[in-house]
């Protein structure tokens, strides 16, 4: 770092000490069209920054939306506060211009809440805005602000938007029915198919065999994302139909990363059968998946996964897949009383 | 009395005596031989009469009248007047030799008649042909056809130093009259042949080459290969027989100063010590290449004489022109040797290369003493390998004279590479992929370019599965400075390039750990940062908190702590600069 941009922390630091108690001369506007929305719909936000006292001309430094998506703040219906799943990284430079504060109410940025938060990462903790109630959005942030034209009028501090609150409602018969036609039809928009499998995958009406014959039909007949989704729902709507389905993909299917999803799925059904196809995984060994088996087999496993959890516990090239095996044993062992 | 009546005009005093006594006086009587006298210039001193028959004049077989043997026809004599009347000229053999007059053109063959009046006449010998002649001056005839004669013997020598004066590649007649003026040219480092010839066979005495000036310049070879050097002047003895080689290199070692001053010369030197010149002369002279010359990597030069770095136009097709200079030295001879020269640059492969309209297959013009010709290359290359170092050379007469390296670049910014892309995507974002930035290649798929805002670097669309990237403006035009979280950053082209495309793949292996089958499925992540917990128990001494999305005071500049995992995974990664030919760029003048 050269001295300018040293001097510059040095000025920034200075000043946020000597104003950060004054009322900030601009707030942050969170806004979105709706009041509600049905799962699996777009739920549009944007950001408005603007002065308090509109007679001033104002500017901010950009960096007020630098880390964007990682500045929000969503609080689920259960008031755990959401992960941001999807890293919709922008990764922007230190050096933010800047920018003059808008007065005729334009928003600054822009974004659809349901694709920051729109898939879990972990099995067990969904953080998609895929539950129904409602969820209480704010954006937080460092923000530096000046008079346009007075530079040495900086004001630098935290602000954070009022709260939006936003509903999220069930998936009526009329939209999931219309999510089914989606996901029928070929050559659809893949966005709108994933949007309908997510409405799908988050209704409360189970699946039939006709449903899951569509989906099976349309595994098979789609990309990657669509596959993934489709092994998603199978394991969210555990069902008959749907443990045969993700038997017959693990049967053919070769890619490693379906085949740790089907694996995932697999663990929702906790039934003799499906803990049968997730052991001979695991001692399969093939490339990923037999990780999968094994941190599933923790959750689901019985006294007879632990022999070959304990090989690889013990054999296993890769350090952390020797210890979730162990983890593993560990979890069937309380689960059985041992 | 001791007179050679055959050899000049004897007068004869006397007295007559009776054989017997009587009276009267013994009368006094003097009778003139009638003589011719012809002498050779050079050996007409006091005595010169007593060994004329025995001396023989060595006369050179030359164009150059100045060079010529000269011979006198003195004033016939009879009693105590001069004898009228008319001389003829003979030659034996007849055909050996002419003699011409003074204006170098007049020739008198043998049983040419040569009048009293024009004497003293003075004639210069030309042999047609080597050999031993006498030539013979015969009076007027007396009543007895008796006619008063005088002798000369000479010998006709050849000496002669040849050299392709005419640079046609062979030596021959038409370079004679050249051998002097101009001489003969050749260039630093390159050998040019001399011939030495010496006529008739049987001659002693000795032959000698020597430099008259400019033996500094040169070195002399026995053979081509430059592995046996004669030492000059170089002398052979000839008592013994032909000793003296035919054939010898000559080796420009150092430029000429001026034009035909490397003067050499064969010299003949009989028995009797008459001498024959036969001269040539040389010009070493040398040519540099001007532009490109230097060091394109230390130091480097971006336009004008000297320049070592050539950048295509930001036109589509970009054009890559380069004005080609040598500089030949001494100074005046560039346009005589400019037919013979050639520049040779190295193929871009994928780019059309043009020579100017003057400048035929890399021929030069002459200017001054520089020698100039304009390249071009059209339309950039479909690889990045296909820039960087180059060569540039200039010939004479197919041999190299001087040879320079250059760097050939394309225009950064600009969109005029070919290929996917062409019109819409910046330079960089095309060539870098490959080999010069590491993991990048754009034959996957899985990039695409946006130009974005100012201050954007990169984007990761979020799909593990499906991963994209989409690079944008600054992820090559910024300078990336900061110091957060405990990094320092400092960075700019295709190293911001590199790691900014690191960090953007840390994001996607992130959301591959967290999937079935990844190391952190069905992991706990109490702060909601995308770090496992007891991932960041285990590097809280990187200042990782499990507690806090944001563990860094002050926040890190680009975000959450994934964020500052993905920088740490970007930290000291680069581009290969080796690699980097854009402009500016690594390896242009200005480092960017």
């Amino acid at each position: 770092m050269d001295m300018k941009s040293i001097y510059g922390l040095l000025v920034l630091v200075v000043t946020t000490s000597l104003v950060a108690e004054q009322a900030p001369p601009v707030e942050l506007v969170l806004k979105t069209p709706q009041t509600a929305y049905a799962i699996g719909d777009p739920i549009p936000v944007s950001l408005l920054i603007r002065a308090r006292d509109p007679s001033q001309t104002l500017e901010y430094r950009q960096d007020v939306i630098r880390n964007f998506y990682g500045n929000f703040t969503v609080i689920g219906p259960d008031g755990v506060k959401l992960r941001r799943l999807s890293d919709v990284d922008v990764r922007v430079s230190p050096n933010a211009e800047w920018m003059t504060v808008p007065n005729n109410g334009s928003s600054v940025k822009r974004a659809d809440l349901t694709e920051i938060y729109s898939e879990p990462y972990c099995i067990t903790e969904p953080h998609s805005m895929t539950a129904t109630g409602v969820y209480q959005v704010s954006y937080s942030a460092e923000i530096a602000v000046r008079p346009v034209g007075v530079p040495n009028d900086l004001w630098v501090g935290p602000i954070t938007s009022a709260i939006l609150k936003i509903q999220v409602t069930k998936v009526d018969s009329g939209s999931l029915r219309l999510a089914y036609q989606t996901v029928s039809k070929k050559n659809t928009d893949k966005s709108l198919q994933l949007r309908a499998l997510t409405k799908i995958q988050y209704s409360d009406a189970p699946l039939t065999t006709g449903d899951c014959d569509l989906l099976r039909r349309s595994f098979w007949n789609s990309d990657h994302d669509i596959k993934t989704k489709v092994l998603r729902v199978f394991g969210a709507k555990v069902s008959a139909e749907g443990f045969k389905a993700v038997a017959d993909i693990l049967a053919v299917e070769n890619d490693p990363l379906l085949r740790s999803e089907a694996i995932a799925s697999l663990g929702r059904y906790n039934t003799p059968a499906a803990r049968e196809l997730i052991l001979k995984e695991c001692k399969a060994r093939k490339e990923r998946s037999y990780r999968a088996a094994v941190v599933v087999l923790g959750a689901v496993g019985d006294e007879n996964c632990i022999d070959v959890l304990q090989e690889i516990s013990k054999t296993d090239e890769t350090e952390w897949v020797r210890e979730r095996a162990l983890e593993s044993i560990k979890q069937i062992e309380e689960r059985i009383g041992r | 009395m001791n007179a050679h009546s055959s050899q000049q005009y004897v007068t004869i005093f006397g007295t007559l005596t009776q054989p017997d006594p009587g009276s009267g006086r013994n009368p006094w009587f003097k009778a003139t031989v009638p003589a011719v006298d012809i002498d050779w210039e050079k050996h007409a001193g006091e005595g010169h009469e007593n060994d004329e028959d025995t001396w023989a004049g060595i006369c050179p077989v030359t164009t150059n009248q100045s060079q010529r043997t000269k011979i006198i026809v003195r004033s016939p004599k009879d009693d105590l007047s001069l004898v009228p009347g008319r001389m003829t000229l003979e030659c034996w053999p007849a055909d050996i030799v002419r003699f011409l007059r003074e204006d170098g053109v007049t020739a008198l063959w043998s049983e040419a008649t040569i009048s009293d009046s024009e004497t003293p006449l003075t004639l210069y010998v030309d042999p047609q042909k080597v050999g031993p002649f006498r030539v013979a001056l015969l009076g007027p005839s007396d009543d007895k056809s008796n006619r008063p004669t005088d002798y000369l013997f000479g010998k006709a020598v050849l000496v002669d130093l040849d050299v392709d004066a005419d640079s046609n590649g062979a030596i021959n007649e038409a370079d004679d009259p050249l051998e002097e003026t101009p001489g003969g040219i050749l260039a630093t480092g390159t050998v040019k042949q001399v011939t030495l010839n010496l006529a008739p066979a049987g001659l002693t005495g000795t032959l000698k080459l020597l430099a008259a000036s400019g033996g500094g310049r040169i070195r002399v070879w026995r053979d081509a290969g430059k592995t046996s050097a004669v030492a000059m002047p170089a002398e052979w003895n000839l008592s013994g027989g032909y000793t003296f080689p035919t054939t010898l290199y000559v080796e420009g070692i150092n430029a000429s100063a001026a034009p035909r001053d490397v003067h050499l010369r064969l010299r003949y030197t009989s028995e009797g010590n008459q001498q024959i010149d036969d001269d040539i002369r040389l010009t070493v002279f040398k040519v540099d290449l001007i532009t490109p010359a230097g060091d394109p990597v230390n130091a480097a030069v971006q336009s004008g004489d000297g320049q070592n770095e050539f950048t295509y136009s930001s036109a589509n097709p970009g054009v890559l022109t380069m004005n080609l200079k040598a500089r030949v030295a001494p100074s005046g001879m560039a346009s005589q040797i400019k037919d013979q020269c050639l520049f040779t640059v190295d193929t871009i492969t994928g780019s059309t290369l043009a020579w100017g309209s003057s400048n035929p297959n890399g021929k030069p013009t002459a200017n001054g003493d520089d020698l100039l010709a304009t390249v071009t290359f059209t339309g950039l290359p479909v690889n990045n390998t296909a820039f960087g170092n180059k060569k540039a050379a200039v010939y004479f007469n197919t041999r190299k004279q001087d040879e320079k390296n250059y760097e050939v670049f394309f225009p950064k910014q600009e969109r005029n590479h070919p290929g996917t892309g062409s019109g819409s995507t910046p330079n960089w974002y095309y060539y870098w992929a490959g080999a010069a930035v590491p993991g990048y290649d754009l034959t996957s798929g899985t990039y695409s370019y946006a130009d974005g805002s100012a201050d954007d670097y990169a984007q990761y669309n979020g799909n593990p599965n499906n991963p994209h990237y989409t690079i944008h403006g600054p992820a090559s035009a910024g300078h990336e400075q900061y110091n957060s979280a405990g990094l320092t950053v400092d960075r700019k082209g295709i190293d911001t390039c590199a790691a900014t495309l690191v960090h953007e793949k840390q994001h996607r292996q992130t959301d591959l750990d967290w999937l079935p089958g990844g190391a952190w499925f069905a992991k706990t992540d109490g702060d909601g940062d995308e770090l496992p917990d007891d991932w960041e128990d285990a590097h809280t001494a990187q200042g990782f908190d499990k507690t806090k999305a944001s563990s860094f005071t002050p926040a890190f500049i680009y975000g959450d702590d994934e964020e500052v995992w993905c920088e740490m995974n970007a930290l000291g990664r680069t581009g290969d600069g080796s690699k980097d030919w854009a402009k500016p760029g690594k390896q242009s003048k200005t480092v960017f």
